[in-house]
């Protein structure tokens, strides 16, 4: 019988919650080793993987590590996991982030044995949304991650929080209603919960009880609130901002990426007619999404709220890759989700250390720490560039990809002007990224803040982390896309690409 | 150009959020309205009981 490593790295975390709940509360550092021995573990085993991950030309399509159990007989459901060039980057993303996300929680003393056991919990429900290949297992995964969230943000977040949280659970719940019924109609429709089943066989699987269209906008409500999408988005601003830092790093990170691995899994994966039929309207909803997520991020002035804003902007990039509907613009939108992880990860982090160590999240009243605390200074600045795509990190590598595959889309008709258009909001991230950099770090010294702190050595270990993987896809991006273009490339065939 | 981004960054805060605030209040108004019918006597509950069964019937007189 072979080992089972998804389902280890999908329940250990869970496990490690587990047992973090039954140690006494007295026993912090105890409670900190449990959770990193738990986040730990699984993030090597995910680096094997993607280490042994076949990436021959045969392997396109196909789901490795796969495991399948009967589950539920009555309704045809499968304990059935695995992962293909698309799930296995963002596998890896997610027990990297959480993992680190235990060290960015190290100086946590309130209440830590519920503190990082919903931490684990969240590990693991995102990591069942993307390992799942049932339906059911996928929704319930979708589900869980609700829990965890609420709880991180009402007792360990900051200013509205109690608000912050009920917006995030209602209106995920709003969106997970439609996907709820897409899912059922799926079923009904198909008779099959497989995502694979449904996938290979397209619509021909597909009898005449629901359009195909209409399952298409249920799923795809679903996941543009999750995304997200404008006009669905104002729950990400609240969220970020009021999140504890781990959370805001996990959300930013991983969660909101979600959102784009269902599109291009469900509803491009599955609904190629309904996806290339409305492509157009989508594409023009991420260029707003683009433009006006940074016109609003250039007016804010809390430092978590500008990096949760420009968020809104990123996601537009990954709406139009997939979108754009070809190989090389799906493959860009597939890495965007992964830098835009490790960048606003790394941006959450440093933010969440100015706040900790400096007292200050008001952006007018910072400035000219560079002398302060240069080292918080430098890698604040190395994922500034990051996210404003500056060559060699791997924000270029992804939003350059996005760009060609966009600009030669056939699938989509005026996808040049589009192209044109989404790169004017290059031009308004470079404008918010420096201004935040200037605001805060460069300019007059300001006495107030001499004797802060900078960064310590647990911190430098998880931004030094962080920035070797910016630069490592940023320089070798082929590390990532000869992944994911095995998960790409049956879903662009699908458009002749 | 301030001026423009000044007013998405208000569009965004009245416009999109106020938007889904007021789905919440309206919600929250309802409940508190339908709240008014929670009397605590039971002859009121009888009679909703005698008017939605009579309304049922109506239905299925008309269209059965």
């Amino acid at each position: 019988m072979e080992f089972n490593y998804l389902t280890t790295i999908l329940f250990l975390p869970a496990v490690g919650a587990i047992i973090i709940a039954l140690i006494s509360r007295k026993d912090e550092a105890l409670i900190k080793r449990v959770a990193a021995v738990f986040t730990g573990i699984p993030l090597i085993i995910a680096i094997c993987l993607f280490a042994a991950f076949d990436r021959s030309a045969g392997a396109a399509g196909v789901m490795q590590f796969e495991e399948k159990y009967q589950w539920i007989a009555s309704l045809n459901a499968h304990y059935h996991l695995g992962v293909d060039g698309l799930s296995m980057p963002m596998l890896l993303l997610t027990t990297l982030l959480g993992f680190l996300a235990v060290f960015i929680s190290w100086k946590v003393h309130d209440r830590p044995r519920q503190f990082f056991a919903w931490l684990l919990l969240l590990e693991t429900s995102i990591i069942g949304v993307f390992v799942s290949l049932d339906l059911l297992l996928f929704f319930i995964m979708w589900e869980i991650e609700v829990i965890p969230m609420y709880f991180l943000i009402t007792i360990w977040g900051s200013g509205r929080r109690e608000y912050s949280a009920i917006k995030y659970v209602l209106y995920t719940l709003f969106g997970s209603a439609f996907m709820l019924a897409g899912i059922l109609s799926l079923y009904f429709t198909t008779g099959s919960l497989s995502i694979v089943d449904i996938g290979n066989q397209g619509l021909g699987m597909v009898q005449t009880m629901m359009p195909a269209a209409a399952i298409f906008w249920l799923l795809f409500i679903g996941f543009a609130v999750k995304l997200p999408m404008f006009p669905f988005h104002t729950w990400l601003p609240d969220a970020h901002t009021d999140a504890p830092t781990a959370v805001s790093v996990m959300l930013a990170g991983v969660l909101i990426k979600m959102g784009g691995y269902g599109m291009i899994r469900l509803c491009v994966g599955m609904f190629p007619g309904p996806a290339q039929q409305y492509a157009q309207i989508l594409i023009i909803l991420a260029l707003i999404g683009i433009l006006y997520g940074a016109a609003v991020t250039l007016m804010q002035t809390d430092i978590k709220r500008m990096i949760a804003y420009s968020s809104i902007s990123h996601m537009g990039y990954v709406l139009l890759g997939i979108f754009a509907l070809g190989q090389v613009s799906l493959t860009g939108a597939a890495l965007q989700m992964f830098s835009h992880g490790i960048i606003t990860g790394l941006l959450f982090a440093m933010a969440g250390l100015v706040i900790h160590n400096i007292k200050v999240r008001d952006l007018r009243k910072l400035g000219g720490l560079a002398r302060q605390v240069p080292i918080i200074t430098v890698v604040f600045s190395v994922a500034g560039l990051a996210s404003l795509g500056l060559p060699t990190t791997s924000g270029f590598a992804a939003e350059f990809l996005i760009f060609l595959g966009c600009f030669n889309s056939t699938a989509v008709p005026y996808a040049q002007v589009y192209t044109i258009i989404a790169i004017i909001g290059v031009v308004l991230t470079a404008g918010y990224i420096l201004w935040m950099l200037q605001q805060a770090f460069y300019g007059p010294v300001k006495d107030e803040f001499n004797g802060v702190k900078d960064a310590d050595c647990m911190e430098k270990f998880y931004i030094f982390v962080l920035v070797a993987a910016i630069m490592l896809v940023g320089i070798y991006p082929a590390i990532l896309t000869d992944v994911f273009k095995l998960g790409i490339t049956p879903i662009a065939a699908l458009f002749g690409s | 150009m301030k001026k423009l981004f000044t007013g998405f960054t208000v569009f965004d805060n009245k416009g999109v959020d106020g938007a889904v605030n007021g789905v919440s209040e309206v919600v929250m108004s309802g409940g508190r309205a339908i709240r008014q019918a929670q009397t605590g006597q039971l002859q009121l509950y009888g009679l909703f009981m005698i008017i939605g069964v009579a309304i049922i019937g109506i239905c299925v007189f008309i269209f059965g």
